[in-house]
């Protein structure tokens, strides 16, 4: 893996003269800029280390097809270098939170402390109706490949109609995507021994407090936040306060 | 589960930032905690609860919206727990409803909302609410009658003049106010009495500018105050709450602030006007584009002997008015010569002033900042209540109740 910390973009907050380092870690096609709202908030409290995490904002992209575990090792010594004489916190929204369950669970050395927003990479059981549309969905995908391959056509507009957001614009990255959606970490999780505080809106679709209630019962030391009105991305911009909120009470704990 | 009803908008010139105000508090209450009722006051008069008043759309101008919206008023008879008086649609006609509440968080600026009027309201009503109490907010909003009370309690503050709004029409003459004057020195500033955010505020080189100047504060306000201008103005807030039985203080913002003073709209929508001048102070820094609050004001600015020296003077200030809720306190300062002045009090500053919390030397989020707010409004509430029959014996007319 020819990746150093040295390639990892960041952004630094604060003057350097708190107890606590935050590394705050995006989701899946943003940027260090997606938690800063909730990063300048806690100012007087930590100070934070905003990442872009490879392939992703101004981080070169990985030269082979990465799994969370390849992310998770690859900023470890990123964590180590900077948080030294510090308590480092991950804080990680959905793809972010995902690596952050991979670094601490494989690292436990790492981090003091740990905060999933609305984290991937635990499946979930969808409810029947939904299940059935996907399966409909991925069939009838398939098979129209099948076809196209058939007569020589063109599959981007294929994916470009049924693949997710995500999907669609990941391009390069779109096999990491794949691998990374179709990891599940429950044994990572179950290794975590730092404190973990795991916060789902309520109105999330695209990781339900189904994967937190279950994150919770899999990570020893954690506390369970559902709040309320949010979703997937409302959870950064307007509840942003309640994030921050229980990030404070987690490093008033460590 | 408190039930917290959130009340904002209002007849006030600062009607707007009120209702991204108001957003804001409403995002900053947490739900694991509290139940929040949107009531917002449109500048009609009237008063509408629904949840979509927690979103921006609903304010684009267009009134449709509204024309649906649940119309509500305050029950002000005292008669249990506070509740908001609504009519329900029923098959046939309609029916008297009600929606209880626990606590109010007062979120306006400016005028009626922050002046007292409507803190009487919910005196009457007995409900307990944030902030200023009536007679604190009425004070405040005045700057002579404040500056009056501060002087009292020995904390410096500018000289000044007062002139009235004349009895008709709004035009004084050069001659009529150099004898309302005397010989208070050129250049000055001129501003309204009553209204916050630099609405009308002008500096003047002679009284003749002075008489052009004025209709236009007295459009808005029946008093203006006439200062010396300060040279090398430096601005400082600070923001103060009780805490326990402490008083304590926010961190000190100072304003970026261009050579000269700045309209309203400099103010608030630097971020889009592109003029050259930025004033900070900007009452809605979530609203602002990114970077902009660093680009406004400076936090915890190195001051010296001076920072403790505003810090104890605002502390002083908030204990003369009898303070409550999280005020902000506003000083100036000649950068050449260090001299400070007390200058305005705001008592329910925009965002709630929550940046210069999360900044303190004790940080405070705006989500703790609210959780307090609304204990203090409880225990105000609780410490103002009257016997059940609140005539003594001694003053009894009638036989026993």
């Amino acid at each position: 893996m020819n990746y150093s910390a040295d390639d990892i973009s960041f952004d630094s907050l604060g003057a350097g003269d708190k107890d606590f380092l935050i590394f705050w870690a995006h989701g899946w096609g943003h940027n260090k800029k997606a938690f800063s709202q909730v990063a300048e908030s806690l100012q007087g409290v930590a100070d934070s280390i905003l990442i872009d995490l490879p392939g992703f904002g101004d981080s070169p992209k990985p030269e082979s097809v990465w799994g969370v575990d390849e992310y998770a090792s690859s900023i470890c010594s990123f964590v180590d270098e900077r948080s030294k004489g510090k308590k480092a916190i991950w804080v990680g929204h959905s793809f972010g939170g995902s690596v952050g369950v991979g670094l601490a669970g494989s690292f436990p050395e790492t981090l003091d402390g740990l905060v999933l927003v609305a984290s991937a990479g635990l499946r979930t059981e969808r409810p029947l109706a939904q299940r059935v549309k996907v399966w409909i969905r991925v069939r009838t995908f398939k098979l129209l490949k099948r076809i196209f391959n058939l007569l020589g056509r063109d599959t981007d507009s294929l994916y470009a109609k049924f693949g997710s957001p995500d999907y669609k614009q990941s391009g390069e990255m779109r096999q990491i995507l794949v691998r990374t959606l179709n990891q599940d970490l429950s044994a990572a999780a179950q290794k975590i021994s730092c404190p973990t505080v795991i916060i789902y809106g309520e109105k999330d679709t695209a990781t339900p407090p189904a994967v937190g209630q279950r994150y919770s019962t899999l990570i020893d030391n954690s506390e369970f936040v559902v709040l309320d009105t949010l979703d997937h991305y409302t959870l950064l911009s307007t509840g942003r306060h309640q994030v921050a909120k229980r990030i404070k009470q987690l490093i008033e704990g460590l | 589960m408190k039930r917290i009803a959130v009340f904002f908008g209002g007849i006030s010139p600062e009607h707007d930032v009120s209702v991204i105000s108001g957003m804001q508090v409403m995002d900053a209450l947490d739900p694991s905690s509290y139940d929040v009722i949107p009531v917002y006051i449109a500048t009609s008069g009237q008063w509408y609860t629904d949840p979509t008043l927690r979103q921006r759309e609903t304010y684009l101008p267009s009134a449709e919206q509204f024309a649906n919206m649940r119309k509500v008023s305050l029950d002000l008879s005292r008669a249990g727990k506070p509740r908001l008086l609504t009519t329900e649609k029923k098959l046939f006609g309609s029916q008297e409803a009600s929606i209880e509440f626990d606590v109010a968080v007062l979120v306006f600026h400016g005028l009626i909302g922050e002046d007292g009027n409507i803190q009487g309201v919910f005196e009457t009503a007995n409900v307990p609410y944030t902030g200023m109490r009536t007679k604190a907010s009425a004070i405040t909003m005045d700057k002579v009658a404040t500056k009056r009370i501060i002087d009292e309690a020995g904390v410096p503050i500018l000289d000044y003049r007062v002139i009235p709004r004349p009895r008709r029409g709004l035009i004084v003459t050069p001659e009529e106010l150099q004898a309302q004057i005397g010989d208070f020195d050129f250049p000055c500033c001129v501003k309204p009495n009553h209204l916050g955010s630099s609405i009308g505020v002008a500096r003047v080189e002679n009284v003749e500018e002075l008489s052009e100047v004025l209709p236009e504060i007295f459009a808005f306000d029946d008093t203006a105050l006439l200062e010396p201008f300060v040279e090398n103005l430096v601005e400082m807030n600070v923001a103060v709450k009780r805490s326990g039985g402490d008083v304590v203080t926010s961190a000190i913002e100072r304003p970026k602030f261009s050579d000269e003073l700045l309209d309203f709209k400099d103010k608030y929508m630097s971020g889009s006007g592109g003029k050259t001048g930025q004033k900070g102070g900007a009452k809605t820094p979530g609203q602002s584009s990114e970077g902009m609050l660093s680009l406004t004001r400076e936090l915890n600015p190195e001051l010296g002997d001076k920072d403790q020296l505003i810090r104890d003077m605002a502390a002083k200030v908030f204990e003369q008015l009898d303070g409550s809720g999280a005020p902000r306190l506003d000083f100036i300062s000649n950068g050449e010569t260090g001299e400070i002045w007390f200058n305005e009090l705001n008592p329910i500053p925009g965002s709630f002033g929550f940046f210069l919390w999360e900044a303190a030397a004790k940080p405070v989020l705006f989500a703790e900042l609210l959780d307090e707010l609304i204990a203090e409004a409880i225990e105000l509430h609780a410490g103002r209540q009257l016997p059940k029959d609140p005539t003594p014996e001694a003053a009894r007319l009638f036989n026993k109740r």
